[in-house]
This record gives structure tokens, C-alpha cells and sequence, in this order.
């Protein structure tokens, strides 16, 4: 995906929507490793 | 929504979707799970990167812009234009070369602070080597006192250790001897001055037909250049990109105070035209007003900060008849004084040197006296021509006043002979803030320099002593015939820094406009500033 996006089409404001969800994303991904790594460890 | 954010926001929830149906139910899946996870904010930490990268180009981008090179050229060509005080026709060379501001000094001059009176002796020996006169430590023999002082501070000198330790210890031998040894090298220096008053005046004269040689201009050609070069330079600065973009990222300004919703409220507060309707001929002329109502602002309110000047000035004005050849006899009475002081000094000096000699045994005890007692009555008489000194500066500011006001007299000429006579300005500002004692006057008496050095004053320029009383309801007549709302209330104490404010904040956004700043790059930089910020420090 990260080689497909035109980002210079973007205006600030969409530029910056669009970090803000991937950050959002990242921290989502993030605290459902932190959550669920607890169950596989021995 | 754009098509990347439609993307992306497909792209989050198909991954979300995909995690939603993993099973949880066992180590092992769970395991599964985390390792999909990981994929995905692989994924996502590399997008992430990519859409940083991004930010950071544009962040970049939009600071990076440089500052008109016209601005660093007129500031050179201001700054080669420094010695325009020495055309200044209402003082004198001690004025003019800065001679007042180092006896002023010296007279303000508290125990302990050698470092200033050094630093003042230097200055005024460099003063006059630049004017063709060496001075050397024969020349100070105002006193015993001051000759064995600068005997001491010449060798210093030479040796580029003014701040020696020795130079301190020699002053505090001298200090015990004469607490007044500061008030003798100053009396010292007037006298110098004094003596070498013709030749400075003369090099003055000839300085300033050189830079009108050189110019090919006159006296007032030369000064209306240097006006219309600062008015370039404020012109040029105002609306020049980065300055702009560095009031926004020093957070002195804020885009969302700039936005069209603000300005159109504020507009129409403050303009009895509707500035968004209006075309961009009339917008700029609109504008234009503002301009100069801002500039008219700042001078009332200078104005009103140093009305007691003014005040003070007018006193004295309508005193002038009584001042009428007192600066020429107390000057006289001052010179007579003097010269007996210097002879008795120079004879003293002599008896110094023969009460040695074995032939004058006779009179050996007679001249010890004389002696052992001169320093006493010298220096009650350096303390009377001390204050005839000061009485005498006191004169040459009224004498000046007798000599150049009436009526007709600008605010702004009026303001120019205080800031032509520093002791006197000095003195002014510090008597009215004596309530205060951490008053810092010489900042003060700064902001009044500077003010008669920009060259913006069309009310003080044109407004006459006699019109002084309604300087209020002359500004807000003459606005209000270019359709902006303002009433004398406006300029009242309490309501004036609020409606200066809302001027300067329509003058802001005009240059804002001329600056060719997209107000959007502001308000993403404003944004991205504590990202990069809160990065640096992680890195």
C-alpha cells in the first residue's frame, strides 16, 4: 500500500488525517499484541 | 473524502476484520494471532514512515524560505549612514560625540563600579583620538588627584589591562584621600572638551561637508534619505515572507486569529465598510487607512507616554524671557572659577617640586601648610564648579528652548530637543518615575530615541504645541473621513492597547496577505511543530 499512495495529491489537512489514522492504527496493533502476547507466554 | 483516506480507511478495517475472525481460544492461535498482528504493523509502521516522510518534506519546505536580500542592504546602507547625528543642529559636539552621556555617567557613578568609570575614560580618550587629539596624563591636572589617577590608568592603557587589579587598588588609595576623585576626572574631561571645544567643531564641520560631498546632497536631502531608507526598510520588513513565517513559528502570532471568520468580525468593528464585499481596489485602500491609523496610533501613544516631556518643555517656553543671557554669565562665572582653581593648582604643583630644594628652607614649613591644605579647598571649589556645571547644562537646554520654540513648534521638534540633550532627558524620565526605585530609565529614554529616529511621525510632525489639547479629537476626525470607526473614547487610557490591537491585527493579516504565506502551510506547520519537537527529543 505504502507504494501505491500519491501522497503529494493530499492536502495538509488530508495529510494529516490520514498519519493520525495510521498512528491510531499502529497504537490499536500495538495494544493487541501487548494483550494478547500475555496468553502465549509459559 | 479523498480516495488515499477512503484507501486507507478500507485498508484498516479489512486488517481489523481479519483479526476480528482469528481464534483466541488456545496458546497456540493466540501465538497465531500476535504473529498477524506483527505483519500488520509491520505494514503499518512502513506507511506510517512513508506518510512522515511526507510531513517532514512539506515541513521543511515551507520553513525553508529566505529573507529579502533587499532588507540586508538597506540596513547597510542605514548603518553607513550612522554619523547622521553629527548633522543634528539643535546641540553640540559634546552631545553629538556622546561626551554628555559619559559625564553623566561618571556624575551618576556609585562606589564600587570602577569598571564604568574605566570603561567611560576610555571611551572619551577614543572619542578624541578619533578626532586627531591625543590626550595623555598632562592633560588631566584638574587635581593632584586626577593626575596621579590617570598617570596610573595610561600605563594600564598600554598595556590593555583597564580591569587590572593594580589600576584597583591605586583608585582605592586615591579614594581615601578623595572621596570626589570621580566628580574631579569628570569636571576633568568638561574642561578638556572645553578647551578643545573649536578644533572638535571644526572637525565636525568638516566631517559632515565630506559625507555631503560625497552624497551630493544637502543637509535635508541627507536626512530625507535616511527617513525614506528606514521607511524602505519597515516597508520591506513588514510583508518580507520570513519575517512573517517567524512570527508565526515563534507563536507570537496564531493562524486560527487570522482566519477570514475572525478578520470579517474584526473588519467590520472597526471599518464602517464591508471589507469582504468590497472590491480589491477598495480592500487595499481600506487597508492603506489601517496603515497609517496604526502609525498614527503608535505615535499618540508615545505621545502619551512622554506628555510630561512636552509638559516640562512648555514650562520653560513660556519661562523663556527670564533665560535670557544666563547660560552666557553662567558660563562666565563657571570659566573664572576654573581658571583660579587651575592656577592655584599649577602653583601648587610648583611648590610641590621646590619645598625639595634646600635653598627655599626658609619657607619649607610656610609651603607645607599651603601644601597640606590645598587638596581641602580644592576640592570645595571642584564641588561648587561641579554644580555650576550641572546648573550650566541646566541653561543650555533652556537657552536652545529660547532660541528655537514658539508656537508654531512641532510635538515631534519638541520631543527632538529632549533626546538632543541626554542629562536632561535622563533627568526628566527619572524624576517622574522616582516612586520606582528599579526604573530602568535608560530604557526608557531608548524607546523615545528610537521613536524620533523611526521615521513614521506624521502627527507629531505636523501637530503644533498650540493645537496640543485636542490631539484626540484630531486623529479620530481625521479617520473617521476614511470610514473607520473611531471615537476619542477609543483613545481613552483604559480603552487605547485593546483598539491598537485590533488595528495592528488587520495590519498583521494585510501583510500576511502581501507576504504571499499560505495561511493552510501555517496552520500545518503550527500542527506538525510539536510533532517534530517531541521526535527530536525521543531521538
Amino acid at each position: 500500500m505504502e507504494k501505491n499512495m500519491e501522497l503529494a495529491k493530499l492536502s495538509n489537512e488530508e495529510l494529516l488525517d490520514l498519519y493520525k489514522k495510521v498512528d491510531d492504527y499502529v497504537v490499536f496493533l500495538d495494544k493487541e499484541k501487548e494483550k494478547n502476547l500475555k496468553g502465549t507466554e509459559e | 473524502m479523498n480516495d488515499i483516506l477512503e484507501e486507507m480507511d478500507k485498508f484498516i478495517s479489512g486488517n481489523k476484520e481479519v483479526l476480528a475472525v482469528l481464534p483466541l481460544n488456545n496458546k497456540k492461535n493466540k501465538a497465531a494471532y500476535v504473529k498477524k498482528v506483527e505483519e500488520f504493523e509491520d505494514t503499518a509502521l512502513k506507511i506510517k514512515k512513508v506518510i512522515w516522510n511526507e510531513i517532514q518534506e512539506r515541513y521543511d519546505r515551507y520553513l525553508n524560505v529566505t529573507q529579502d536580500p533587499k532588507i540586508a542592504e538597506l540596513e547597510k546602507n542605514i548603518e553607513n549612514m550612522d554619523n547622521i547625528d553629527l548633522f543634528n543642529e539643535l546641540n553640540t559636539p559634546f552631545e553629538k560625540l556622546g561626551i554628555d552621556k559619559i559625564c553623566h555617567s561618571l556624575s551618576s557613578y556609585f562606589e564600587g563600579d570602577l569598571k564604568l568609570l574605566n570603561d567611560n575614560i576610555k571611551l572619551f580618550l577614543d572619542i578624541f583620538e578619533n578626532f586627531g587629539i591625543t590626550l595623555t596624563e598632562e592633560d588631566f591636572n584638574y587635581s593632584q588627584f586626577t593626575n596621579d589617577y590617570m598617570k596610573a590608568f595610561f600605563v594600564e592603557k598600554s598595556k590593555g589591562t583597564i580591569d587590572s587589579d593594580n589600576l584597583k587598588k591605586i583608585f582605592e588609595q586615591i579614594y581615601w584621600k578623595c572621596p570626589n576623585i570621580v566628580t574631579h576626572i569628570e569636571l576633568n574631561i568638561r574642561y578638556l572638551y572645553y578647551i578643545n571645544f573649536k578644533k572638535i567643531d571644526k572637525e565636525v564641520n568638516a566631517r559632515n561637508d565630506r559625507t555631503l560631498s560625497i552624497t551630493q546632497l544637502d543637509k535635508n536631502g541627507l536626512v530625507k534619505k535616511y527617513f525614506e531608507l528606514n521607511k524602505d526598510l519597515i516597508k520591506t520588513k513588514r510583508k518580507d515572507i520570513k519575517d512573517v513565517w517567524d512570527k508565526f513559528y515563534t507563536e507570537k502570532w496564531k493562524s486560527k486569529e487570522y482566519s477570514e471568520k475572525e478578520m470579517s468580525v474584526l473588519y467590520d468593528k472597526l471599518s464602517t465598510k464591508k471589507y469582504f464585499e468590497c472590491s480589491k481596489e477598495e480592500r487595499e485602500e481600506i487597508n492603506k487607512n489601517f496603515g497609517k491609523l496604526l502609525n498614527t496610533l503608535e505615535e499618540y501613544r508615545v505621545y502619551v507616554r512622554f506628555k510630561y516631556i512636552i509638559d516640562d518643555l512648555t514650562e520653560k517656553y513660556k519661562a523663556k524671557d527670564t533665560f535670557k543671557g544666563s547660560y552666557d554669565s553662567k558660563s562666565k562665572e563657571l570659566r573664572k572659577k576654573e581658571q583660579a582653581l587651575l592656577r592655584e593648582s599649577k602653583k601648587n604643583k610648583t611648590l610641590m617640586k621646590r619645598i625639595k630644594n634646600p635653598i627655599f628652607l626658609f619657607f619649607k614649613k610656610k609651603w607645607e601648610r599651603k601644601i597640606y591644605e590645598f587638596p581641602v579647598t580644592s576640592n570645595t571649589e571642584i564641588k561648587e564648579l561641579k554644580k555650576l556645571y550641572d546648573e550650566l547644562d541646566i541653561e543650555q537646554v533652556n537657552t536652545k528652548i529660547a532660541e528655537f520654540v514658539d508656537d508654531n513648534c512641532s510635538i515631534k521638534y519638541m520631543f527632538k530637543i529632549a533626546t538632543s540633550y541626554y542629562t536632561y532627558a535622563y533627568n526628566l524620565i527619572k524624576e517622574h518615575y522616582k516612586e520606582d526605585e528599579i526604573f530602568d530609565v535608560e530604557s526608557e529614554l531608548k524607546v523615545l530615541v528610537d521613536f524620533i529616529d523611526q521615521p513614521y511621525k506624521v502627527m507629531v510632525n505636523n501637530i503644533k504645541l498650540v493645537e496640543e489639547p485636542n490631539i484626540a479629537s484630531i486623529i479620530t476626525n481625521r479617520y473617521k473621513i476614511l470610514n473607520i470607526n473611531i471615537e476619542v473614547e477609543d483613545l481613552e487610557e483604559e480603552n487605547i492597547e485593546s483598539y491598537i490591537a485590533g488595528v495592528e491585527k488587520i495590519v498583521n493579516y494585510h501583510n500576511i496577505l502581501r507576504s504571499g504565506i499560505n495561511l493552510d502551510d501555517v496552520t500545518f506547520v503550527e500542527n506538525v511543530k510539536p510533532m517534530v519537537e517531541k521526535m527530536n527529543k525521543q531521538n
